[in-house]
């Protein structure tokens, strides 16, 4: 069963985590680890998703940085900072290694191919068109800078918490919030640009 | 105000912008099973590293005990040399040295010399060659008591 866990502050994250480091200071790695697995893995493969946007390498890389957590265990202390924050750290060093191997790095859709799209949902050629609004909006994203794309992504995963997903991107608060707003209008921008800036247009969902 | 300005401060777009964003970004489940596999993983990388740290302690000792070998070989021969020169000098110095000393006192005929001499200078010289063998490398295993 996941835990459920409250958005924390900074100085919050440190006291939601209170129970795992009192079994890590009694010496208690596999307790705690299993509780930390519980809790967070969900978070954590919502990190990986949102730095590598690919699920199967998400999948794969959530599990290498619990193996990496697991290892680095022992050596944990509290002044590495809150169990989260250090978690969050590891699982982004390792999907930012991945993302640095070459071939591993998604690349988006070119410009032809979201007008094509956004063409084809203003005024179907054909009656079984398969493109949708769902569809634009995800191509949309995809061509929006890395940083912002990633907080975009996380705040929505996480239920729009932006405390949690400046934890888990390791910034503060305020420029998450900063990337989510550009976003949010480069999104405006473009979908005026492919002739979508009426929300009835994407909004049939 | 520009079209671009009223776009942007669109509550209503907003609002559809954010419904369409929070559809299309749903949180994905996590992957089946993978606190299983995370310790299963972590299950299999103990058993490696356990039967690595076996092997490299195999090794060692094997190292180890290869070395004593060779230098329990090497302290036998040297003291197998040590004692065999002690004894032929041990030897050579009663031979020369008996015959005058034998002669002074009077202990002992000159024909009896030719019989106990070489037999003298054998014992002093095994006795000196055993004092160093048991000093180097303890009494002979069908010696020791228990």
């Amino acid at each position: 069963m996941r835990d459920r866990i409250e958005p924390p502050a900074p100085s919050a994250a440190a006291a939601r985590d209170a129970d795992i480091c009192a079994l890590l200071a009694a010496g208690d790695l596999t307790m705690a680890f299993d509780l930390l697995m519980r809790r967070y893995e969900r978070h954590l493969h919502h990190l990986c998703l949102a730095l590598l946007r690919r699920p199967e390498l998400a999948s794969e890389a959530t599990q290498d940085a619990l193996v990496r957590i697991w290892r680095a265990l022992p050596s944990y202390n509290t002044a590495l900072g809150a169990p989260s924050t250090w978690m969050y750290a590891i699982t982004r060093n390792r999907c930012l290694t991945l993302l640095a191997k070459p071939g591993l790095r998604v690349e988006s859709l070119s410009d032809e191919d979201v007008a094509f799209q956004a063409e084809q949902l203003i005024s179907p050629s054909e009656p079984d068109n398969t493109a949708d609004s769902q569809q634009v909006l995800q191509q949309l994203i995809g061509k929006l800078p890395d940083a912002q794309q990633q907080c975009l992504r996380l705040f929505y995963f996480e239920e729009r918490q932006v405390a949690e997903v400046a934890l888990m991107l390791g910034q503060p608060e305020n420029t998450v919030k900063t990337h989510l707003h550009r976003a949010r209008a480069n999104l405006k921008q473009q979908l005026q640009q492919h002739g979508l800036a009426d929300p009835a247009l994407w909004l049939g969902h | 105000m520009s079209l671009r300005h009223d776009l942007l401060n669109d509550p209503t777009l907003d609002a559809a912008l954010d419904a369409a964003l929070a559809h299309a970004l749903k949180a994905p489940p996590s992957p089946s099973a993978l606190q299983a596999s995370v310790w299963q993983r972590i299950a299999m990388e103990q058993a490696q590293e356990l039967a690595s740290r076996k092997a490299a302690a195999e090794a060692e000792w094997q190292m180890a005990s290869q070395q004593l070998d060779e230098q329990k070989v090497q302290m036998t021969r040297d003291t197998l040399a040590m004692v065999l020169g002690l004894a032929f000098t041990a030897g050579t110095v009663v031979a020369t040295l008996g015959p005058a000393v034998m002669a002074n006192g009077q202990w002992i005929d000159a024909h009896s010399q030719s019989v106990v001499l070489p037999g003298l200078a054998v014992l002093v010289g095994m006795a000196a060659g055993a004092l160093v063998w048991v000093e180097r490398l303890g009494w002979p295993r069908w010696l020791r008591l228990g």
